[in-house]
């Protein structure tokens, strides 16, 4: 095609910024558009390999800095592979560290098909019924930050409105509130409804 | 590192995280002041971990937005001014009424507006041009019928695939019907494709809104950003998110091209059989699934021919009115 159609910059720079009155950086961009959406397939390799569960959520904090930190110098060119070796030499250094036994990191990783770094998880990930999902993530809070979240997103009250009508103070109402943010990320960003999880 | 710290290092993030989500919703909320930007851009540039954690939650935090379409349409505040708008016009309706005795001929009239029609035929693409500076292009095989009046524009996109560029004028609000719903531009760019009761639609830039309603006559309406591409059929709708790169490979067709990344053979002759009177058939399974890369004319059969003779070995055999692909 001659003459590039003109949509084509005006959605790239309609992409979300990061922070109001911030500078999007090209990390930021590339962090939310590549990474996040890898976030199942990173639950699910951290999962397999690392036999603590209550660990995990630290362990997808330390894989997230570390490439975003990476991106910060120079975008990598494969995201899945580079998140995926990332979160293996992680495991690998804190294996070491505390001396538990070998993990079988390499083999899994071409299990994954890592191999072929090609039709990512990211385009499956993506396409699904996104209400549906948003409900099934909903209905899964526990009742008191289910309800926080509804009156806010769904009815659009203030915080203080809600608390009035909760009967609780602000304060409780933003610990609610956040609670209900973090549990609908690990929903929404780590458990994609259509890929499949290895029994 | 001892196992208190390691304790206290884990305890440590989960703070971290419950701040950020602090963030996230007091971002949006009124209350947000200047003051609050700076301590936010602040801890922001504090470390990696604050910013990681920020950006997680609030990509889902933003998803949520559409939990809003959950919200029965009719306790928008939105509908408010239309219901005055109309009373302010029913004395003048009624004198009217009076004047010509007929009332049912009254309704007819204005709920029946008169409709142009346009088509293009297979491998055609025209584009039109409204008096309002309203660009819609037709794409192969399209038929939409257009409405104009002092309220409203109407397009009904009966078969095929449009492109609009819209003019956004509130007052003359923009409505594309389908037979799976409306869409309601809202200042935009935008594509839409039926195909029986299914739509596609995908957004370029601006706002649109896709109205619908379920099996049990239940209204629901999606707000679109640009990038999404929203798809109704038989009562469910999906919504993705398309690299802009894929969406501009969609709309290759303004351009009288097709993209192709990675995309099946049987994909690729049921797209490029849309465009041509000469239907290809592949009949080796195996060939189907071969994928393809690369761009071709929507309308050159001998192209394409080529194409799979040097790539996958492939004879062509014309038949009639079909071009069939054997090994």
């Amino acid at each position: 095609m001659d003459g590039k159609p003109n949509f084509q910059t005006a959605a790239v720079a309609s992409l979300p910024g990061a922070a109001k009155g911030t500078a999007v950086s090209a990390a930021d961009e590339w962090f939310e558009r590549e990474v996040l959406p890898l976030e199942a397939l990173l639950m699910q390799f951290l999962e397999r390999n690392w036999r603590n569960a209550s660990d995990l959520p630290d362990l997808r904090q330390d894989v997230y800095v570390r490439v975003y930190e990476a991106a910060r110098k120079e975008i990598p060119q494969h995201t899945r592979q580079f998140v995926l070796t990332t979160a293996r030499n992680l495991l690998i250094n804190r294996a070491r560290h505390e001396r538990v036994v070998p993990i079988e990191t390499a083999a899994d990783l071409d299990d994954l098909g890592l191999a072929h770094d090609a039709p990512g998880p990211d385009q499956v990930a993506l396409a699904r019924d996104e209400l549906r999902h948003l409900q099934a993530a909903l209905d899964r809070l526990p009742p008191r930050s289910r309800e926080a979240i509804v009156l806010r997103r769904i009815q659009g009250l203030t915080r203080e409105e809600i608390a009035a009508r909760m009967g609780i103070s602000e304060l409780s109402v933003t610990r609610y509130l956040s609670r209900a943010i973090c549990l609908l990320a690990d929903t929404l960003h780590g458990e994609p409804a259509n890929i499949r999880r290895k029994p | 590192m001892s196992g208190l710290e390691e304790e206290a290092e884990a305890l440590d993030k989960r703070a971290v995280e419950m701040r950020a989500a602090e963030f996230v919703e007091r971002r949006d909320g009124a209350d947000w002041t200047d003051a609050d930007e700076q301590r936010f851009a602040h801890w922001l540039e504090e470390s990696s971990a604050h910013r990681v954690a920020f950006l997680r939650l609030n990509a889902s935090w933003r998803r949520t937005e559409r939990l809003v379409a959950l919200k029965a349409p009719e306790l928008r505040a939105s509908s408010a001014p239309r219901e005055a708008r109309r009373f302010r016009f029913l004395p003048m309706a009624a004198a009217f009424v009076l004047a010509i005795v007929s009332g049912g001929l009254l309704t007819a009239y204005f709920s029946a507006p008169r409709y142009d029609t346009y088509a293009t035929t297979i491998g055609g693409h025209e584009t039109l041009k409204l008096h309002d500076g309203t660009r819609i292009e037709l794409n192969t095989n399209t038929l939409v019928r257009i409405a104009q009046t002092q309220s409203r524009r109407l397009v009904k996109l009966e078969r095929g695939e449009a492109y609009f560029d819209v003019h956004h004028d509130e007052k003359r609000p923009f409505i594309v019907v389908t037979d799976g719903g409306r869409i309601v531009d809202i200042g935009t760019k935008f594509s839409a494709r039926v195909e029986g009761e299914r739509l596609r639609l995908s957004l370029l830039e601006g706002r649109v809104r896709f109205e619908t309603k379920d099996g049990s006559g239940r209204p629901h309406e999606v707000q679109l950003v640009p990038g999404e591409t929203l798809v109704s059929a038989a009562g469910s709708i999906t919504l993705s998110t398309k690299a802009p790169r894929e969406l501009t490979s969609d709309l290759a067709w303004r351009s009288g091209m097709l993209v192709f990344h990675e995309t099946s053979l049987a994909e690729a002759v049921a797209q490029f059989n849309r465009y041509n009177e000469t239907k290809i058939v592949i009949v080796d399974p195996r060939a189907s699934r071969e994928t393809i890369n690369g761009k071709l004319p929507t309308n050159d059969l001998e192209e394409f021919e080529r194409m799979a003779r040097n790539i996958f070995g492939l004879r062509a055999v014309k038949r009639g009115n079909e071009l069939v692909l054997t090994r």
